[in-house]
């Protein structure tokens, strides 16, 4: 165990030396204090999701670690009050996008910006192909290596989409999901109007934050509560209309304040911000930004292989 | 048993790997949850072994007398009474009201541990209810612990609780089960797709399916064939006609001898085991169960003074490394965090609340 990295959704961070491997890794506990109900769910769901995912923009879950308390047979050990814990195991990645963007000498190229988003993409729509919302998707959670890879963690508030095949008789129109997710700064707006019913669109929102954050260096809506967020959008992006975000007033948030001045769009159309439509239904789908010839334009994405921290 | 039993069906290795994976072949289950039906036996029979003999040791160590004269469970008596309790699990799932994925989550859970573990330490009781309150939350059915609780008689949150780290850890937090339901209503919904696939006959067979589906739950199908092939079993007990029809239009009329061995696994072990037969076993269990892990006994007691001395040294040499850490730095208030430490090994690092 070297140093506390960092803390998570539901658990510190820690650097570590692997006494088998050599290799540093990141060890993520699974906060246990004061857990009424055992091993808490949102753990068991980002286990779970990460032992079935496997991409080279989506962090490995190498291995879990179980302390002393709760071992097997004969080793098996446990009194009341020390439990044990569980840490997940990930390799150790130099940086996370956030703290080099608040680095102020490291220097993004345009071609850098690409790469990055290029794997955000190629990581996003792979999760999205798999029928997974990230729902915390934000500059704090994208991890850089040193050689220029990038990888999205913390799927402490992710889990499965809507299936396709409606089973058990569930009625997937029906489905509500919480909407308490997602850091608010990179909250989009349907969440913050009280939208249950939400899908892939809401990680592609994030995604489009963190691009503009990668531009201007720091955060784009800086909200300091919720109705604060939606104003900060508003002025970007124009308040809403039934033409911008069909349905927007029927959502349960807008009870009380409908009433916002009138705002136009103050920007133009472009590739980060098809990410930042209004209308969840519009927004650009990861595959569909991966396409985007914004990729093929000069310049071209910087090559991991030449990238040199 | 058919002799195809003995070795993982699936093709793997060279002459498929060329072909993209499929779903199932990428998951845990496939990797990790394999068997041959010798295999499954020799190493509960080994298992079995390896805890008797520990549990001799206690027994000597206590000089509580000679454990020669204990009868001991074999493996079959431990796998009778573990079925025993797999037969509650669809019982607790109904009294809870919670859907199949859990019961089927759950029994696979079960049957996993004692793979590793033996009923002479856990109780599978004990086991089950943990693994059933696991598996709601692994599926995404979740349920406060207390209501969980309420509803069983002489069981506490705690019981329930104390053993989900050690259930967990058993299952080497591989929680994605593949059971052989979808595939059973993925063949109910291909069938549609045939001609003259008979309406009634169809949907009277899947009735029966889903009986049969969770009457193989109960044998070790699942650890020798994949889903779809104990799936199309279940199909075959329940019309052989339509399941042959279905198998020749998707040109797989090859595989019919493997699932008639599994379709006869089924009939042969997917019964509840004689009650009489199961009491008996577990009435010896009380007496021949590893008495360190029996709250209160002689043995546990010892384990627990053993365990808190090996704290305290813990303690103690920590406490020195950090005074040396302190005499070596004059300028060290306390002792250093990022001081790797020696000793500890990954996978049991040590990370004491104690310090």
């Amino acid at each position: 165990m070297l140093n506390k990295l960092g803390e998570g959704t539901f658990g510190e961070v820690h650097k570590a030396r692997s006494h088998v491997t050599g290799q540093l890794v990141a060890l993520k506990r699974i906060l246990m204090h004061e857990e009424r109900e055992g091993i808490p769910i949102t753990a068991l769901r980002e286990v779970k999701l990460l032992k079935k995912l496997k991409h080279p923009n989506v962090v490995p879950l190498v291995d879990m670690v179980v302390t002393k308390g709760a071992q097997t047979r004969m080793d098996y050990w446990s009194t009341k009050d020390s439990k044990g814990d569980i840490y997940m195991v990930f390799p150790y990645m130099d940086h996370d996008l956030a703290g080099l963007l608040e680095n102020k000498s490291v220097r993004l190229s345009p071609g850098q910006i690409k790469l990055y988003m290029q794997q955000l993409l190629e990581g996003t729509d792979y999760l999205h192909r798999n029928n997974i919302l990230h729902r915390d998707m934000k500059a704090a959670n994208l991890l850089i290596s040193n050689a220029g890879v990038l990888q999205i963690a913390d799927f402490g508030l992710a889990r499965p989409g809507h299936s396709k095949l409606a089973w058990d008789g569930i009625d997937i129109r029906k489905t509500r999901y919480t909407n308490c997710v997602v850091t608010r700064w990179y909250r989009p707006p349907e969440l913050l109007l009280g939208e249950t019913n939400y899908g892939f669109a809401i990680d592609m929102w994030g995604v489009g934050c963190v691009m503009g954050e990668m531009w201007l260096r720091r955060p784009m809506f800086c909200g300091s509560s919720d109705l604060n967020q939606l104003e900060k959008i508003w002025s970007l992006c124009g308040t809403p209309t039934e033409d911008n975000m069909p349905g927007w007033g029927l959502l349960p948030g807008c009870e009380g304040v409908k009433n916002w001045p009138r705002q136009e769009r103050t920007v133009r159309q472009n590739f980060e911000l098809s990410m930042l439509l209004l209308d969840p239904n519009r927004r650009i789908t990861a595959a569909q930004a991966l396409d985007h010839e914004w990729f093929w334009n000069d310049p071209m994405p910087a090559d991991p292989k030449t990238y040199v921290d | 048993m058919a002799p195809s039993a003995d070795t993982p069906v699936e093709t793997n290795g060279a002459s498929s790997s060329k072909k993209p994976l499929t779903l199932y072949e990428t998951s845990t289950q496939y990797k990790h949850w394999r068997f041959s039906a010798s295999q499954l036996e020799e190493r509960r029979r080994r298992m079995n072994e390896t805890a008797v003999n520990a549990i001799r040791q206690v027994h000597k160590a206590e000089e509580e007398g000679s454990s020669s004269r204990i009868s001991f469970l074999t493996f079959d008596e431990e796998l009778l009474l573990v079925k025993q309790y797999l037969t509650t699990i669809p019982k607790m799932c109904k009294l809870h009201q919670f859907p199949e994925e859990v019961e089927a989550t759950a029994m696979t859970f079960l049957k996993r541990f004692y793979l590793k573990n033996t009923v002479m330490d856990w109780h599978p009781r004990n086991v089950m209810l943990t693994a059933i309150y696991l598996a709601t939350k692994t599926t995404n059915n979740p349920m406060a612990i207390d209501t969980y609780v309420a509803n069983i008689p002489r069981t506490t949150a705690n019981d329930v609780l104390e053993l989900e780290f050690l259930v967990a850890q058993s299952l080497n937090f591989q929680l994605a089960v593949w059971g052989p339901h979808r595939a059973a209503w993925g063949v109910w919904l291909d069938l549609q797709t045939l001609q003259d696939w008979g309406k009634e006959e169809a949907r009277d067979a899947f009735a029966a399916v889903e009986g049969y589906v969770s009457a193989s739950r109960l044998t070790d199908a699942e650890f020798i064939y994949a889903p779809s092939q104990i799936a199309a079993a279940a199909w075959h007990l329940a019309n052989p006609a339509l399941l042959e029809k279905w198998l020749a239009a998707k040109g797989e009329s090859g595989a019919l001898p493997l699932i008639k061995s599994i379709a006869s696994l089924i009939e042969k072990e997917g019964k509840t085991p004689d009650l009489a037969v199961a009491r008996d076993v577990d009435a010896r269990l009380k007496i021949c169960k590893n008495p360190e892990k029996v709250e209160g006994s002689k043995a546990y007691l010892r384990r627990q003074a053993e365990h808190e001395q090996e704290a305290a040294a813990k303690r103690q040499k920590k406490a020195e490394r950090a005074a040396k850490a302190l005499a070596d730095d004059p300028f060290a208030t306390e002792p250093i965090n990022g001081v790797e430490q020696n000793g500890s090994k990954i996978g049991e690092v040590d990370m004491d609340d104690d310090d």
